[in-house]
């Protein structure tokens, strides 16, 4: 499987009479995006905006936040089982637009928590610097919002669909992803046939035999909060009863997984460029021998669990070798549980592990394992708040909600989107003192 | 020129030559000659600083009498007035290590002193007072104490200065359990592999998360017949009355909530709402008794197969509650339900 990425640098991005990428200007057609969107009849319309790194501008009730991805070859082969059919990707080639962003917004957050007060939900400020601050210790520092969220240093579309009357809340969810996805796919496939700025081949060669083996144990979903009937994770299968399997890496890179409908601190874009696989490509070779993904989910019921977790060893152990497997699991509590009895079986199998958790809040002692060999953690979340200061321009999704968040505001870490990559790609953490 | 900074010595009967362990019962005394250690101290004070004098304690009488201990060392630091109060260094002595913790800790949170000390990983007095204390980390004996004197004078000097402390193994103290924001230098995914690598080539590497060490507590016997117990339901799931009138968080909850069920035999959804940010409550909303099973255990009561329900549930919210916490909590429920007699608990989970 070979899969090559031919990168368009996107430098500025404005409105225009026809969508094209020249000299690093995309310029987008509204008319022609919206009415690309509308193809979806649970939309009645939808707002577009743009939103530039460092600009004075606020976006609340965040859905999701996508790359701009077009299949070439084969073409239209993009996100299959929930944009094109069924079929496979991660080999041929893809134009990616580096830079850009589509950023969705869900409208229909905030009506359901109304009668607590307005809630902003997942933000994302593009203001040049953000005060992170941990009113328990007493810090309080000031830092580039890039160095907080990778997403504050893109150049975002910003999408906000309006979902028409009397479509249930999960076609709604179902209709904000398809959304997210068509805006994506549609820049990037019109963004024109210039040559690329660079390319990327993305291929598992064959590596030296004294390297080790080393495999990626990644849970997709957690279902303590269970996905929905038609909610696409993995070639729009939505995983419910999903047994441990195999996958390419280039798979997850190239359309097969998306996040589910809930934030669990990985966005669409960081799976489109899932940091740990990325990382074990650019060592592929070198350091190590990647033998491929394991994908799992974590279950709520203990047979589930036992089998799932059971499985997903085995295969990391006896299916792909492994001498080492790196792990990396869904926000939240229960998630660490199945994560870490993989990791415990695969040590009992002698297969070293390593984990990648966001243990945050009061933090101390809230893993919940600790088996003995699970000696090697990295923490990816980051405790305390992120302090917004008043800014001029709120993209939301109601007038009411836009007056409200344009005012100073305080939203944990985890909230505040891009803070926390459970796939690797921030480089906040946590220090111990 | 300036006011120079005061700085006292705390030490034990052995360090400030009152003898070994028959002096250990020495009570707290101060001595304005310089004593043991202050030597090496004298060495180390810039033209800003002076030892101002020495606080000499037995041990023994540190750990028997341990809050006069403390009391009579204070009234002695008024007496000497000093900024900054050095401790130790303790290095794996245990009962002056806790005393030089319990005097650190009494001396900066009364008299808002600068109160430094120094002790060897393991000993006592550093699990006892790491987390409010500064503890320079130490060998295992005096071998290293000019060193150990520098760095604690070193930190005083930062502290005095509010400059920020770097890392613990930067600095050289304990680590306090505060966990601060920080931007790593390499993303988490290759911080992962890395550690992944080291740990395959056999190579040192550090977790960035310490483990807790669980210690389970023991299981309570079985009851010979539940058909005379007065029994309680509680849960960690987060059910509260609509409109959650205490407040209890929807993560890492730091109190619990006690609801009246007196009188009644079932839940009504519409009076209770769940305040947990771990799980789809939509199910717990549309029927309480998924989380809280009334009806069931007043079913079980008619029976007798139950004694009596308790007429209240204690309700909590588990989402990442720190171990500490949560035994606290636990505790506070437990004296709850004790005095109000009930010797049986059913405890729903989500």
């Amino acid at each position: 499987m070979r899969l090559t990425l031919e990168q368009h640098q996107v430098r500025e991005i404005a409105w225009g009479s026809r969508t094209k990428l020249d000299l690093g200007v995309l310029t987008v057609d509204r008319d022609e995006l919206v009415a690309e969107l509308l193809r979806d009849e649970r939309l009645t319309s939808a707002d577009l905006d743009l939103a530039s790194p460092g600009e004075a501008c606020r976006m609340v009730q965040l859905f999701d936040v996508v790359e701009p991805r077009a299949r070439l070859e084969p073409a239209g082969a993009d996100f299959p089982g929930i944009l094109s059919p069924v079929q496979a990707c991660g080999n041929g080639r893809t134009r990616v637009l580096r830079g850009a962003a589509v950023a969705v917004l869900d409208p229909t957050a905030p009506s359901a928590q109304l009668g607590r007060g307005l809630q902003a939900g997942h933000v994302l400020d593009m203001a040049p610097e953000v005060l992170l601050t941990q009113p328990r210790t007493g810090f309080s520092r000031r830092l580039p919002s890039t160095d907080v969220s990778l997403y504050a240093g893109l150049r975002h579309v910003v999408v906000v669909p309006r979902i028409a009357a009397g479509v249930s809340p999960d076609g709604a969810s179902q209709a904000l992803r398809v959304a997210s996805l068509r805006a994506a796919v549609y820049l990037a496939a019109h963004a024109g046939g210039g040559p690329p700025d660079d390319q990327q081949v993305l291929e598992l060669g064959p590596a030296p035999p004294d390297l080790p083996r080393v495999a990626y144990v990644y849970q997709l979903h957690s279902h303590q909060i269970p996905t929905l009937p038609g909610e696409p994770l993995l070639y729009g299968d939505n995983c419910r009863r999903l047994l441990p399997t195999l996958l390419h890496p280039n798979e997850v890179l190239d359309g097969a997984v998306v996040r589910s409908y809930y934030q669990l601190n990985m966005e669409t874009y960081g799976i489109q460029n899932n940091a740990i696989i990325l990382d074990l490509y650019r060592r592929h070779g070198r350091e190590l021998n990647f033998v491929g993904v394991v994908v799992n989910v974590a279950n709520q019921m203990a047979e589930e669990r036992e089998r799932c977790t059971t499985m997903s060893a085995n295969l990391v152990r006896w299916i792909l070798k492994a001498d080492g497997a790196v792990f990396s699991k869904t926000i939240g509590g229960a998630p660490h549980v199945d994560m870490a009895l993989v990791a415990e079986r695969c040590e009992e199998l002698g297969v070293k592990t390593a984990m990648l958790v966001s243990i945050a809040g009061e933090g101390q002692d809230s893993a919940l394992f600790n088996s003995p060999a699970l000696d090697a953690i990295v923490s990816a979340a980051t405790v305390g708040t992120v302090a917004l200061e008043p800014t001029e321009r709120v993209i939301a999704g109601s007038p009411a909600l836009a007056e409200v968040a344009q005012g100073a505001m305080t939203v944990g870490a985890g909230r505040f989107v891009g803070s926390v990559d459970h796939l690797g790609a921030g480089r906040l953490t946590s220090a111990r003192y | 020129m300036a006011e120079r900074t005061r700085v006292a010595l705390y030490l034990n009967q052995f360090f400030g030559q009152l003898g070994g362990e028959e002096a250990a019962g020495a009570k707290p005394r101060l001595e304005r000659e310089v004593k043991g250690p202050g030597r090496a101290l004298l060495g180390l004070l810039d033209a800003s600083e002076e030892l101002v004098g020495t606080i000499v304690c037995g041990d023994s009488y540190a750990g028997d009498h341990p809050e006069l201990a403390v009391a009579e060392c204070l009234a002695l630091l008024r007496e000497l007035q000093p900024d900054v109060l050095l401790a130790g260094p303790a290095f794996n002595a245990g009962r002056y290590g806790v005393a030089c913790g319990a005097l650190c800790k009494a001396a900066a949170s009364e008299l808002g002193l600068c109160a430094i000390t120094g002790m060897f990983e393991e000993n006592p007095g550093a699990e006892l007072y790491r987390r409010d204390v500064l503890i320079v980390r130490t060998g295992m004996n005096a071998a290293t104490m000019r060193d150990t004197l520098a760095t604690m004078l070193r930190l005083a000097r930062k502290q005095r200065l509010a400059e920020p402390l770097g890392l613990p193994a930067a600095d050289g103290y304990l680590e306090q359990g505060k966990l601060q924001p920080a931007v790593a230098e390499q993303p988490a995914a290759n911080r992962l592999v890395d550690m992944l690598l080291a740990k395959l080539h056999g190579q040192p590497f550090r977790t960035e998360v310490p483990l807790p060490v669980f210690t389970p507590p023991p299981a309570p016997e079985p009851l010979d017949d539940l058909g005379t117990k007065l029994v309680a339901l509680i849960t960690d799931g987060g059910l509260v009355p609509a409109g959650n009138p205490d407040g209890i968080e929807a993560a890492a909850a730091t109190k619990f909530g006690v609801y009246s069920v007196a009188g009644r035999d079932s839940l009504d959804s519409v009076d209770y709402d769940v305040s947990h940010g771990g799980y789809d409550n939509r199910y717990v909303k549309a029927d309480p008794h998924r989380l809280v099973p009334l009806d069931v255990a007043r079913e079980l009561e008619r029976e007798g197969r139950i004694g009596r329900l308790y007429e209240n549930f204690l309700s909590t919210t588990g989402l990442t509650n720190p171990v500490q916490n949560s035994r606290r909590l636990g505790q506070g429920m437990a004296e709850h339900l004790k005095a109000a007699g009930v010797e049986a608990v059913i405890l729903t989970s989500t």
